[in-house]
């Protein structure tokens, strides 16, 4: 990573090589709305922003936890422009999605038997506040410690015992119908 | 223990994140309430239920693509900072060198170059200025200006 910051660009491509398929794995869990191809553009983007702060990286910071912070505020960001496009396009009168509460409950009580579990998980997951989305994704997919988790988001380790305790109640309820056992 | 209080410790204690001592005191009030005990239950079951969740695997060339798009990293101001950051050292004396290498390439190309090669709507009106300035001074003068300037750069004190 350090070559990288003095730009090295094959120690990049090491980089990616090696962590682009967990970033994408997160941007995929933690944006429940976009689909493969929209997962993989943001993927694309996070290693390009992690490109242009390479040179700022400093050891300290495990390149993990350092990649998945830029993943997240890279979807942040691209949710912030999404919302503000359908702000502009609602006020141009033109019809768009419904506001984001009734597109995240919808998925979810829209799934009938059929649906498959994954599918249901990920509705559920869509009802989350970002944090404890995050929280969820970053524990149960990534297998990240509390003081690693409070690194990406952010947040102190007791935010983030609070912040998971939450998300499990909620989802607790959200996925009530769904065995829970695998 | 309120029930709140030990789901959150419960919670964590799933993690690993909890010392014994809170872990044995929320597990102790689990165990005489119903309500914590299936909490703890259903956690235990909603890890192995969100593993059903799946995510594409990555197209291929994917690291390829992410190079292609890679800006070099040395853009025009980029550049311009490194040079400044080479003549950080000196800056009076590379300062100096640079007005001396101006001097002289003016004193090459002497007062016809104006001219020959451009107009005078092409120039602007320091580069005029500056011209009959020198136009003014002999050659004479002009060397012992030079030899002055080159002087002064020997004994200029360096900038930290
Ligand atoms: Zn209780």
């Amino acid at each position: 990573m350090l070559a990288a910051g003095q730009g090295d660009r094959s120690a990049f491509a090491d980089l990616v090589e090696r962590r682009h398929h967990a970033i994408l794995r997160f941007v995929y869990r933690f944006l429940p709305r976009v689909d493969r191809d929209a997962a993989e553009d943001l993927a694309q983007d996070v290693f390009l922003s992690a490109w242009k702060s390479a040179p700022s990286y400093r050891p300290q910071a495990l390149v993990m936890t350092w990649l998945l912070r830029i993943a997240r505020n890279t979807c942040l960001n691209y949710q912030r422009a999404r919302r503000l496009r359908r702000t502009e396009s609602l006020d141009d009168g033109r019809p768009e999605d419904p506001p984001a509460g009734q597109v995240q409950r919808t998925p979810l009580e829209a799934a009938d038997a059929a649906a498959t579990r994954s599918e249901r998980i990920r509705a559920a997951l869509a009802c989350l506040p970002h944090q404890q989305r995050a929280a969820v994704v970053l524990k149960y997919f990534h297998d990240l410690s509390y003081a690693e988790i409070a690194d990406v988001l952010e947040t102190s380790v007791s935010g983030v015992e609070s912040v998971l305790f939450r998300a499990r109640r909620s989802l607790r309820t959200l996925l009530e119908d769904v065995p829970l056992d695998s | 223990m309120r029930c709140r209080k030990a789901q959150r410790i419960l919670s964590a204690g799933l993690d690993g994140e909890v010392s014994g001592r809170r872990s044995k005191a929320a597990g102790e009030h689990a165990q005489s309430c119903s309500a914590c005990a299936a909490f703890a239950h259903d956690l235990a079951r909603l890890g192995g239920a969100l593993q059903a969740f799946r995510s594409p695997a990555p197209s291929d060339g994917f690291t390829r693509r992410v190079m292609a798009r890679l800006p070099r990293r040395q853009s025009g101001l980029d550049i311009l900072q490194s040079w400044l950051e080479l003549l950080r050292p000196a800056p009076l004396g590379v300062g100096v060198a640079a007005f001396c290498l101006g001097v002289g390439l003016v004193l090459l190309t002497g007062g016809d170059s104006a001219s020959a090669d451009t107009g005078d709507d092409a120039l602007t009106g320091w580069t005029r200025e500056y011209q009959e300035i020198l136009a003014e001074v002999s050659m004479e003068e002009r060397m012992l200006t030079l030899s002055t300037i080159n002087g002064g750069d020997d004994h200029a004190p360096l900038a930290p």
